[in-house]
């Protein structure tokens, strides 16, 4: 029963890592994106010939964008580094009343 | 070119087979970290863990200082000794310069410890076992150790936090059955925590009881951290010995004697830095919140403690 | 002002070169007060000679962090973003006059901070973990330092500016340029957040502020503390790639591959700074296990894109020259003898194989619970800043003597001696560290038999050796870095001048010759070396989770 019980509480912290690395994965996906484009799609697609098109590749012009680069750089970090961090860092419980009591009666 | 312009078609240069081929083997090695590290999480039995509740160092100096009061079963060096139930809340309080209380735990059972600082941050060591973790005043970190292995551990401080860092050292005791207490000197440990005779007033108190509830306040309150009774005195003047002697202090910048009394004592506590003993300049005294009957208590038993 | 150099071509702005040359000195003293400091540390933590009282160490590790760690550090990287942004676009540079004011301002930093450490005032850490409290003349120095470096940083973006509206570099800039503009974005991310966490520490020591928070004080700090750092790796890896075409006439066998790697450190290197805060209360699992990985590992990719690029650049090329037989004859057959190239060579190792791997192992969240705060944990970034960031520094100065100072090297026999003899003595130093650091043995600690406390904690005993032999490692470091500071100081002051290309020491080599089209591997040696070090990795990597694993249960 202890077992059974065990499990299920590892299943929770399962239901809530899991899903959130699928979460995860998806923005990381949507980020590994133009990683992915400029070199695996590129590799893979080198043997479509492209004539010389007068626009420049949209991975192209990101990557000469300094400033572009500068703005993701640092709205990447302060998002899931800053912000992520401050707000649970903000939003801590106090220890539990049961706690206080069993020591305090 | 790395210091010129790149050659005409850079971009739609195609990647070297090798180089190809470590790129996929790199990224193929990042998604199984990316992977290890969570899959860990299910699996694997070490985590740091994810709870946390926001305190106050008073508060949880308090928690603390009641849970030995209820739990206490001994003393070692000054230092509380505790013998949790399996499965129970420990609480471990950091302070500068030491870690209390000392803890016997049973191999293969869980212990919620409760870990904060009185101060400021400490590093929480358990060697040789060598498992780290960070702690913060304000907030208690509520990590399950299960020990797997017994012997004597000692937990060190190993984020600085002043003078006495080396100083700041522990103890943990894991035990598998009831003789191995004997191998660390604790047989003589009461079954039951002792109850502090915390409510009986002083008045009513005889020397010899004053002088016990004295020593347990020694331990309590973390005089121990500083003050030894071993004559040794790295970062205080050591109380043994200390009743009646004439000491050298600094007060207002000049030097001047002044006998040890009781009023003397008393100043020392509520007023640490209006007279600082020579030699022990650069490690003051904080000011610990003692009541009168507390100040009373722990004099009669730095009496005890003449050669 | 322009004079155009008669050895490589370039043109070069008079008032950027005298920049370069102000930021480099500074450069260098502050590395001499830093390793003055390390010395003095190393014989202190070496207990049978246990040099320093327990105040002066803890003094002395602040200063030597702060010297180490920012000073040095960044004044060079201003002299390299300078000479980046202007010497090697050939263009002018943008204000002179906030050039100097930037240079003033971190001078007149590191004199505050260092003077107040030193008076005693700020035995905090290089970290400066609230509640302990510095004078606020530390914060301020800092403050000052840090206005400074983000007044050049933005001075290089100017220079980048003006070089595209004048077409001065065609379409895209140089590979090295796009890399030191990898590093000039992850130090604005730096700067940043050193400002939004120093300026409220400093009104909190002035008694405006009442309280800071300890947590956000650590996460915010590490913003600053670990992005700092990783301005270093991408100024490295830049400086990698400018040594390959200087000393062997190589550039990157595909830029398209190596400019992608730099746009995924801008990405994702900084969330890294999280893997400070792993066994830290407070922030979650999930978390912290997403940014230790910088996003799934993909700055890590990055790393293992140039640890591919930067060796096969070299290797391309002198299989063009003609170095074709084996797998290994383009690296016998290289430049040893010019110390830039055996610097560089050796750094790549050096923060390949003892930095790279226990930086990413000790990031693990789970495995970081068996070093936090432990030495391995300066073993580890000895293995980076040091051997990797630092020796690369001590590299390219010997190109930049002779061709921005214009002076010939003094003691060049010594030069080539000097990269061999630093890289010995820091990777004993590192592999020791992070030896006794998994033995349990604290960092930042003074004494390790724990003399007045209530209990002692005696080591396993082979810590004896391994202190020995971080002793050892520490004093050839000390001196290889003494005899660099010489030659540096003697030669860019005393010198013989530099005439033109006949009193080049150092060869600059042309081109490597191009090829139409290239068949099968372009670099079989480099693709062996990488499967080598992924072995190594691997091997460290089951080494540790073991030793997790072997620990009590713990979530």
């Amino acid at each position: 029963m202890l077992l059974y019980l065990q499990k299920i509480r590892k299943g929770i912290f399962c239901n809530i890592i899991i899903p959130f690395c699928f979460l995860s994965n998806g923005m990381g996906v949507s980020f590994m994106f133009p990683a992915y484009f400029i070199t695996k799609n590129q590799i893979i697609m080198e043997n479509d010939k492209k004539e010389e098109s007068k626009k420049t590749p949209f991975s192209r012009m990101i990557m000469d964008d300094f400033m572009l680069l500068m703005f993701l750089g640092v709205t990447i970090y302060a998002i899931f580094y800053l912000l992520w961090g401050v707000m649970e860092l903000s939003n801590l419980p106090a220890i539990p009343e049961e706690i206080k009591a069993a020591l305090l009666k | 070119m790395s210091l010129y312009s790149p050659a005409e078609g850079w971009f739609d240069k195609k990647v070297a087979k090798d180089e190809k081929m470590w790129m996929v083997i790199a990224l193929i090695l990042c998604i199984v970290l990316f992977v290890w590290m969570v899959l860990w999480h299910v699996y694997g039995k070490q985590n740091p863990s994810s709870t946390t509740y926001r305190t106050s160092t008073a508060e949880f100096a308090k928690l603390s200082e009641a849970y030995i009061k209820q739990n206490m079963v001994g003393m070692d060096n000054g230092i509380p000794v505790v013998r949790p139930k399996p499965n129970s809340d420990v609480f471990v309080m950091g302070e500068m310069w030491r870690w209390s209380p000392v803890m016997v735990l049973q191999k293969d059972q869980s212990y919620k410890f409760h870990i904060s600082s009185k101060d400021v941050m400490h590093g929480f060591s358990i060697q040789p076992v060598n498992m780290n973790f960070q702690v913060f005043p304000g907030y208690d970190y509520v990590l399950t150790f299960k020990p797997t292995e017994p012997g004597e551990y000692k937990i060190i401080c190993n984020e600085f936090c002043g003078i006495g860092h080396h100083a700041m050292i522990g103890k943990i005791v894991v035990i598998e059955k009831e003789e191995d207490l004997k191998l660390y000197g604790y047989e003589k440990l009461k079954k039951a925590p002792d109850p502090l005779p915390s409510k009986v007033s002083t008045a009513t108190m005889t020397e010899a009881e004053k002088a016990t509830a004295g020593e347990q306040l020694y331990t309590l309150k973390g005089c121990a951290a500083c003050h030894k009774t071993d004559n040794t005195s790295q970062l205080a003047p050591s109380w043994k010995g200390l009743f009646g002697k004439e000491e050298s202090v600094m007060e207002n910048g000049s030097k001047t004697s002044v006998k040890v009394d009781e009023s003397y004592i008393k100043e020392s506590i509520k007023e640490p830095t209006k007279k600082i003993t020579i030699g022990f300049e650069k490690t003051p005294m904080p000011v610990f919140p003692l009541t009168d009957d507390e100040i009373d208590q722990i004099t009669s038993y730095i009496k005890t403690l003449s050669n | 002002m322009f004079r155009t150099c008669d050895i490589t071509g370039f043109k070069v702005d008079l008032s950027s070169e005298k920049l370069i040359r102000a930021n480099a000195v500074f450069a260098v003293i502050s590395l001499l007060l830093a390793v003055t400091a390390a010395i003095l540390l190393v014989f202190t933590r070496y207990q049978p000679v246990h040099l320093l009282g327990a105040e002066w160490y803890y003094r002395l590790v602040t200063f030597h962090g702060l010297n180490a760690l920012i000073f040095w550090i960044i004044f060079f990287e201003i002299a390299g973003l300078y000479f980046g942004s202007t010497v090697i676009l050939n263009t002018k540079f943008c204000s002179p006059r906030w050039g100097w004011i930037a240079f003033g301002l971190m001078v007149a930093g590191l004199v505050m901070s260092n003077v107040i450490i030193l008076m005693g005032k700020a035995d905090v850490m290089l970290t400066s973990y609230t509640p302990l409290k510095a004078h606020p003349l530390y914060y301020l120095g800092i403050i000052l330092f840090a206005v400074g470096a983000l007044i050049a940083v933005t001075l290089f973006f100017g220079n980048l500016m003006i070089a595209r509206r004048d077409k001065a570099y065609g379409d895209t800039m140089p590979l090295f340029t796009y890399g030191l503009m990898t590093a000039a974005i992850i130090a604005v991310i730096t700067l940043a957040s050193g400002a939004l966490i120093y300026i409220p520490t400093f009104l909190w020591s002035l008694g405006l502020v009442q309280n800071i928070d300890p947590a956000m004080y650590k996460l915010i700090w590490w913003g600053l503390g670990h992005s700092s750092q990783q301005i270093n790796v991408a100024a490295m890896v830049s400086i990698w790639y400018m040594v390959s075409f200087l000393s062997v006439g190589g550039t990157s066998i595909n830029e398209r591959v190596s400019r992608s790697a730099f746009v995924l450190y801008i990405l994702f290197i900084c969330l890294a700074s999280a893997h400070h805060l792993l066994t830290d209360p407070g922030v979650s699992s999930a978390w912290k296990v997403w940014n230790t990985s910088y996003a799934m590992y993909l700055a890590v990719l990055a790393s293992m894109i140039h640890a591919f690029a930067v060796p096969s650049s070299f290797e391309s090329a002198q299989r063009r020259w003609g170095y074709n037989k084996g797998l290994f004859q383009w690296l016998s057959k290289a430049p040893w003898g010019n110390p830039a190239f055996s610097s560089i060579i050796l750094a790549i190792i050096g923060f390949g194989f003892i930095g790279g791997t226990t930086g990413v192992i000790f990031g693990m969240e789970q495995t970081n619970i068996i070093v936090h705060n432990t030495i391995a944990i300066p073993g580890h970034f000895k293995g980076t800043v040091v051997i990797g960031t630092t020796l690369t520094f001590m590299g390219i100065t010997y190109y930049l003597i002779p061709l921005i100072f214009r002076r010939k090297i003094v003691g060049y026999g010594w030069a080539k001696w000097q990269p061999w003899l630093f890289f010995i003595g820091i990777a004993l130093l590192s592999i020791a560290m992070i030896v006794l650091g998994q033995l349990g043995v604290p960092r930042r600690h003074w004494d390790s038999s724990f003399s007045g406390g209530p209990f002692t904690h005696n080591f396993n005993p082979a810590v004896d050796f391994f202190w020995a032999l971080m002793m050892l490692g520490g004093v050839l470091a000390f001196l290889s870095t003494i005899i660099w500071i010489l030659i540096v100081v003697i030669s860019v002051f005393f010198g013989p001048k530099v005439n033109g290309p006949q009193d080049m020491q150092l060869n600059i080599s042309p081109l490597a010759p191009q090829v139409k089209e290239h068949k099968g591997f372009e670099a079989p040696g480099t693709l062996v070396l990488t499967m080598i070090f992924l072995l190594v990795f691997i091997a460290l990597f089951f080494l540790n989770w073991k030793w997790l694993a072997a620990t009590w249960n713990v979530n």
